[in-house]
């Protein structure tokens, strides 16, 4: 093809494009003869190559050095391996001190010292679920037979909360024991990777309780009750971004079938 | 491929990324464990037709944008007047060696926002394209954040107080001699 057309003027954007070779063979020759008859131009471009030059030198020795013990994958990919296997054992040994004190400990049970009941067990029974499956994939099960199984279980209608209004984006769930029966437990991912998941179980003790905020660690929420049944946000996210979830969630819960 | 071979290949560029991105080089490399967990547990969830580096740089960078709101908050930002002051005072102008330190320095004067398109495009060797996907932005933003973040980044590097001259590149142009 013979060069009909004139060629497109060169702007700024083709100097920064001709240092980064982004430009086809073409543009390239077109913006080389720009140079080639602009001093200043060419001096600009020479001044952007050399900057480009002193960031790769200089930055060189760090992708050089060894990896940390701590980034080797294999060592992270068996450690995440074990981690599941580690929590099952805790929560297995959290149930039979909670079956063991429920059998013979029954004098003492609404002492002081008693294990937390009502809407503050199901605020710990939220963050220790959070914290064992929160890394993990969450279970392909479809949403409409999660919400089967889910109600089934809680003998209860139970709905999935849709939270994409407020940002997050629903990944999945799945049901959990508790010590105090099963819980349906929905997760959701905010666009930066976050998680954070809606706990949800029937409540023996208190059917209706104000929401309540609570933390452990890096994991906290809201925990409230309504109509019988408990529900518990959990995340790692500061609770001024939590909140507004919570009420969120209660709104549209609120609109359930007792 | 597997992730092994696809992923491990990446580590060194990521700590460079993020040691450039945080200059704490502890904090540079919890993030990019960070990452790599999010790498390890997300793996099988992500899309397929994704360039896995320009998906894992993504991560990163999410993860250090993040933290960078974090220390602000905290206050545990570097004012980037007192930055801007210092690198201007350093005698980089009269000799043209710039070392590392005031490299670091400049770069961290710079917005975030504006690095971070630098040294993808720059350093990792991510085209346009790729860095407008890994950072969720179009892709004339990745060359306006260039153009101005290489024409800031010059000017610290010249020790140059005023404002460069639009256009023809004038404040990059004076030391080129």
């Amino acid at each position: 093809m013979s060069k009909s057309a004139t060629p497109a003027t060169v702007v700024e954007e083709d100097l920064h494009a001709f240092v980064d070779d982004a430009l086809d063979a073409a543009r390239r020759r077109e913006v080389q003869d720009h140079l080639d008859r602009n001093p200043e131009a060419a001096a600009l471009v020479a001044s952007l190559a050399s900057q480009r030059q002193l960031l790769r030198s200089s930055l060189a020795h760090i992708a050089d050095e060894p990896v940390p013990e701590r980034l080797n994958l294999s060592a992270l990919m068996a450690s995440r391996r074990r981690r599941p296997a580690a929590w099952a054992w805790q929560m297995a040994a959290s149930v039979v001190m909670a079956v063991g004190i429920g059998a013979f400990g029954g004098w003492q049970a609404r002492g002081a010292m008693g294990p937390p009941a009502g809407i503050a067990a199901l605020a710990g029974e939220a963050r220790t679920s959070y914290a064992a499956y929160s890394a993990d994939p969450v279970p392909d099960t479809g949403r409409a037979e999660l919400v089967s199984l889910v109600s089934d279980k809680l003998k209860r209608p139970i709905a999935i909360p849709d939270l994409s209004q407020s940002g997050y984006r629903y990944a999945g769930g799945r049901l959990v024991a508790t010590g105090h029966g099963p819980a349906g437990m929905f997760f959701y991912d905010r666009a930066d990777g976050t998680r954070m998941a809606v706990m949800v179980r029937p409540m023996a003790a208190e059917r209706d309780a104000p929401m309540m905020q609570q933390s452990s660690g890096p994991v906290g929420g809201f925990t409230w009750a309504q109509r019988g049944l408990g529900y518990s946000v959990v995340g790692v996210e500061a609770p001024a971004l939590l909140h507004p979830v919570a009420d969120e969630v209660r709104r549209q819960s609120g609109a359930l079938p007792a | 491929m597997g992730m092994m071979a696809e992923v491990e290949p990446l580590i060194p560029a990521l700590r460079r990324y993020a040691s450039a991105m945080v200059r704490d080089r502890d904090a540079a490399d919890d993030l990019v464990q960070d990452c790599l967990e999010r790498v390890i547990s997300h793996w099988e969830t992500r899309r397929r037709a994704e360039d896995t580096r320009q998906w894992v740089f993504a991560i990163a960078h999410n993860l250090i944008v993040n933290k960078l709101r974090r220390d602000v908050r905290r206050g545990q930002h570097i004012d980037i007047a007192d930055v801007e002051e210092g690198v201007l005072a350093t005698p980089a102008a009269q000799e043209h060696r710039v070392t590392h330190t005031e490299l670091m320095k400049a770069l961290a004067a710079l917005p975030a926002d504006q690095r971070s398109v630098i040294l993808l495009v720059s350093v990792e060797d991510l085209s346009y394209a790729e860095a407008a996907e890994a950072l969720g932005i179009p892709i004339g933003t990745v060359m306006s954040r260039l153009a101005r973040g290489r024409e800031r980044l010059q000017r610290a590097l010249d020790g140059q107080s005023a404002p460069a001259v639009r256009g023809e590149g004038a404040g990059i142009l004076r030391r080129m001699k």
